[in-house]
């Protein structure tokens, strides 16, 4: 294996608790969707067990961390950048996905100790097997180090809404989770909020500014054709 | 007499616990408040500014944290470890509890909406439910004093059963922000009003040591300058300095005894610190731990004799109510790739259509009695979890679409009036008891065709919206029956001691005194006697305000 990504650190780094090594926690010993997929075959390893603990109805909320650690391993790691960069390639003016951490943050996800993300961590890493297999059979070392194209050919037969190729519904939706969690988090970034156009979180003295001239000309415009108009007094 | 080292015992900290602490403080009354959650301090704990990034899962609500890992509700929630409850057959309720400081007020919505005259007589209006013991004009000089005392901005829209304040009580409202400005326009078109909303939040500077908004930080996390209003940066901080007011936190409550004569003599809790059970003496209780657990508080004394304390009506635990919610999503073309700007603003409502029907109604042109207001809610919101969803394939086209639709979709929240009927009420579960040994309650629900038909009516008028604002419905319409919020999910429960002019059928007069034992009030939502769709922790704090008041005379009169 090839490995061309590389976990980032940051604030939200686990910190091991020293209870963490137990393992599965009891509230989570039933939890998640049962995987289809035979243990014994996978092609990119077995992930490890859910371990640490939830961050519990009183955490330090001046000093976030998590609670647990994350599981994928490192094959299934290298998958999850590359699905990553082929959702967020990147431009001029944007990093790629794998830049930004956003892997990590998958993995930090479906390795939470909630039965809320369960189903991701399952529906994610069967699709991760689908692709990994459809790659190998292609003739590639793996997905991850698949040719470009080829990689886009197979995510064609699903990821997009209009044209998902009968029999393959379960990979559709699988994907949707994976683009939801994994662009989540890339525009929560610094650089993805800052590139969507978020300007809050910053405080401001005396009276709310209110929308700027160019947002109330905007408005003026869109309700023209509806006939509407900015009603006074707001 | 017997000596108490109190004068009054205050059970709970938050919206009716604080502000029946202060305003007893004030008046020179010794007052020990009983708190079943920890001490909080929100000047440290408030994480302000913190970014979503920086807490686990993009800081989205978990089963420890149900509304984000940053939210002002610390060791609370739907379900909380070890403090079951159940439900009866057929019926499901949600029980949201928080155990620290200052209870709910740290993390509510601020919206405060004063109930008018209609609210207090629905019963004379329209032949249901129950009527309040007192009127609207009554009440309106105290909305007044606790709508200056804790600060919410908006104006007087001199609309029909939307109380106007006095003159210099409200603080001036924040500027409408685009998506309010279009849906206000597509209101005014179709006869709806859309007017500034209310909200516990300053907009100037008060001079007591809290400050105005900024504009920015969620106010579900509590706010550390004061602006967003809550018990733990003014009213108990302001009793506390009165020197009148001390505070016992980690002490649940679980029974008020009664001396020989039946009046309360104090309660007994637990001190969570320890396990050890302990008893309190005071000359007065108050009680205020949240409409469902003051009644498991009363239900849990002299239960054995009497079917619970101050309950001779038979009506502690009944006619429980919770607003009716439900919510229509709309995405507006025109909004999309529209200019960027700060659209923090007060981070809640600043606009919402209040009911304006009530002349239709009056007229038999409704199929529904009462009403409800529609929260808006679309801005510009810090990226979180969910910013991701409802994409398509893949490619820079998936963050293009992301941008393009970031702040064009719109939300109305439907908040209205329940009918109270028999089949809603809670009760002590004879086979449940908590980790701390406390029978648990057990709740039962069922909503009628009164809340199903407004539902349906509030669904029509927001889709009715967002087709005048030139969008699309994208949320699923489901039929009212599914459509409708579990009781208690809105968070609003009250009515299960209510106030009335009766011994006879309520457990309180209008002061929140029980009818039974003089000496024990209950000053939270229990002593609502209807729920108007207004939400009820403004008429919460009025209530406290004047049923303290009222206390205090009597204190000093020497009949209490």
């Amino acid at each position: 294996m090839t490995r061309s990504y590389f976990p980032k650190t940051n604030r939200r780094t686990t910190l091991k608790w020293l209870f963490a090594s137990v393992g599965v926690t009891p509230a989570l010993a039933a939890c998640g969707a049962p995987s289809t997929l035979n243990e014994s075959k996978l092609l990119l390893g077995t992930p490890k067990p859910i371990s640490g603990t939830p961050y519990g109805s009183d955490p330090d909320m001046m000093d976030p961390q998590v609670t647990w650690d994350r599981t994928m391993t490192p094959q299934q790691l290298q998958l999850a950048a590359a699905l990553c960069d082929i959702v967020m390639p990147g431009s001029d003016e944007l990093p790629k996905a794998s830049a930004l951490g956003v892997p990590d943050f998958v993995d930090e996800w479906v390795s939470s100790p909630y039965e809320m993300t369960q189903g991701s961590r399952t529906a994610c890493f069967d699709l991760f097997e689908w692709l990994e297999r459809e790659a190998r059979e292609m003739g590639a070392v793996s997905f991850a180090e698949a040719p470009n194209d080829r990689q886009k050919a197979l995510l064609d037969r699903f990821a997009w809404s209009e044209s998902v190729e009968p029999g393959l519904e379960a990979q559709a939706s699988a994907f949707d989770t994976f683009r939801n969690i994994s662009v989540s988090a890339y525009l929560s970034s610094a650089e993805g909020s800052a590139w969507l156009g978020y300007q809050g979180n910053r405080p401001a003295m005396g009276d709310y500014a209110g929308p700027t001239p160019e947002a109330l000309e905007h408005l003026t415009n869109a309700l023209a054709p509806l006939s509407l108009s900015i009603p006074e007094g707001l | 007499m017997t000596e108490h080292e109190h004068d009054v015992l205050v059970i709970g900290s938050g919206a009716g616990g604080g502000m029946a602490a202060y305003t007893l403080a004030q008046a020179g009354i010794k007052v020990h408040m009983l708190e079943a959650g920890r001490d909080y301090d929100p000047v440290a704990e408030t994480p302000m500014f913190s970014e979503n990034r920086d807490a686990p899962l993009l800081g989205n609500g978990t089963p420890d944290k149900d509304f984000g890992y940053y939210n002002a509700t610390i060791d609370g929630g739907w379900d909380i470890d070890g403090e079951p409850y159940s439900t009866g057959a057929d019926s499901n309720f949600m029980w949201w509890r928080t155990r620290m400081l200052g209870g709910r007020t740290n993390h509510w919505a601020r919206n405060s909406f004063r109930m008018g005259e209609y609210d207090f007589k629905p019963k004379t209006r329209d032949g249901l439910g129950y009527d309040w013991p007192v009127t609207y004009d009554e009440m309106a000089p105290w909305y007044d004093r606790v709508e200056k005392l804790i600060g919410v901005y908006g104006v007087n829209s001199g609309l029909a059963n939307h109380p106007d304040s006095a003159p210099g009580v409200l603080q001036p409202p924040p500027r409408a922000r685009v998506p309010e400005l279009f849906a206000a326009a597509a209101a005014a078109d179709i006869g709806i009003p859309c007017v500034p909303a209310r909200r516990a939040v300053l907009t100037r500077n008060p001079g007591d040591g809290r400050s105005a908004c900024f504009w920015a930080t969620d106010c579900g996390r509590g706010c550390n300058i004061g602006a967003a209003f809550q018990t733990t940066t003014s009213l108990l901080p302001w009793a506390r300095d009165t020197g009148q007011l001390t505070i016992t936190t980690d002490a649940m409550v679980y029974e008020i005894p009664t001396g020989d004569d039946g009046s309360a003599n104090g309660v007994r809790y637990i001190d969570k610190s320890t396990g050890d059970h302990k008893f309190i003496g005071a000359r007065v209780v108050v009680l205020a731990a949240s409409a469902a657990e003051s009644a498991r508080i009363l239900l849990n004394s002299n239960a054995k004799d009497s079917g619970g304390l101050a309950n001779s009506s038979g009506q502690v635990g009944r006619n429980l109510m919770d607003t009716v919610g439900s919510g229509i999503t709309g995405q507006i073309p025109a909004l999309e790739d529209r200019p960027r700007y700060n659209e923090d603003g007060a981070m809640g409502m600043h606009v919402y259509i209040p009911f304006w029907l009530y002349e239709a109604q009056a007229s038999g042109q409704l199929d529904f009695p009462r009403g409800y207001h529609l929260e808006v809610y679309s801005q510009f919101s810090a990226p979180g979890m969910g910013s991701g969803s409802g994409l398509d394939g893949y490619g820079q086209s998936v963050l293009d679409s992301a941008r393009r639709y970031y702040g064009s979709f719109i939300h109305f929240a439907q908040r209205g009036e329940m009918i109270p009927n028999a089949h809603c009420y809670a009760e002590i579960d004879e086979n449940g008891k908590d980790k701390f040994g406390i029978p648990i309650l057990k709740f039962h629900y069922k909503h009628s065709n009164y809340e199903y038909d407004q539902v349906r009516h509030a669904q029509q008028a927001s889709i009715e919206l967002i087709e005048r604002m030139g969008g699309r419905v994208v949320s699923d319409v489901q039929a009212p029956e599914d459509a409708i919020a579990v009781g208690g999910q809105i968070i609003h429960e009250i009515g299960t001691a209510r106030m009335g002019a009766s011994a006879a059928d309520s457990v309180t007069n209008s002061y929140g005194q029980t009818w039974d034992v003089p000496n024990l009030f209950i000053l939270d939502g229990a002593i609502f006697s209807s729920k108007a769709h207004k939400n009820p922790t403004l008429s919460i704090l009025t209530f406290a305000m004047r049923g303290a008041d009222y206390l205090a005379n009597e204190m000093k009169r020497g009949s209490l």
